[in-house]
């Protein structure tokens, strides 16, 4: 059974709601370098708290933007 | 936060303390040492069961004065490790691998102090009554070395927990 990870398309609803990170970063209240980093990947994880404030401010559920894809 | 300004603030009068005894304490003891190096005979009154007729010969005085100032050691250490973690800690760098390390290194420097406390005396007795008729090995285990051991203990149990807690941190760092 291959095992699968977890990647973040926020970029992605961030282009379809045509937002800046700056705005989102603003408007969820943490840093735009954190948000750089979670679009990255480079987390080791979301808190429950930053991934509600992400669906409010873009208007989405949490599973449009984690994906689970196969790890290579 | 109020805790972490207290924490602080406090560390910052305990850096100076720390400092300053770091500095004094081997002074001190350089300053006794010299004392029993020129006057041996300054060192009886530290083996009061020796008879008042005995003879402190240089050596002696010497082997003695070396003990006192090896047995300083660890406590300089304790002091020297008290100095960066209380810098460290009034900068509001509370949790942080290098502070567990340094309580540790704290705790192992302790644990030697409340060694030498029992060790030294016996020592610096013995080498007193070399000459003497009847020479004195007497050990002694007081209430107060035994509190010393106990922090000692203590520091290095806070220092494992603080090497935990600095990994939860890190840990909790990678989280956004």
């Amino acid at each position: 059974m291959s095992t699968l990870q977890i990647v973040v398309r926020l970029d992605v609803m961030l282009a379809r709601r045509k937002m800046r990170s700056r705005e989102l970063a603003e408007r969820i209240g943490i840093t735009e370098q954190n948000l750089s980093l979670l679009k990255s990947g480079k987390v080791k994880g979301i808190r429950f708290d930053t991934l509600a404030a992400i669906c409010t401010a873009l208007d989405c559920q949490p599973g449009d933007i984690l994906e689970a894809e196969p790890a290579p | 936060m109020q805790d972490q300004s207290r924490l602080q603030s406090l560390s910052g009068i305990l850096y100076w303390v720390a400092l300053v005894l770091s500095v004094a304490l081997p002074l001190l003891v350089l300053v006794y040492a010299g004392k029993w190096v020129t006057d041996p005979a300054s060192l009886l009154p530290r083996a009061p069961g020796l008879p008042a007729e005995t003879r402190v010969t240089p050596t002696q005085a010497g082997l003695v004065a070396a003990v006192a100032l090896v047995s300083v050691l660890p406590m300089v250490s304790a002091l020297r490790g008290m100095v960066r973690l209380f810098a460290r800690y009034r900068e509001g760098d509370v949790l942080s691998a290098e502070n567990a390390e340094t309580i540790l290194q704290i705790g192992r420097a302790l644990v030697l102090v409340a060694v030498f406390t029992i060790l030294t005396p016996t020592l610096q007795a013995l080498i007193l009554s070399w000459n003497a008729p009847e020479r004195t090995l007497s050990v002694g285990l007081d209430s107060g070395t035994l509190g010393f051991l106990m922090a000692a203990g203590l520091m290095t149990v806070i220092g494992w927990a603080m090497r935990e807690a600095a990994a939860l941190k890190a840990e909790n760092a990678g989280f956004v």
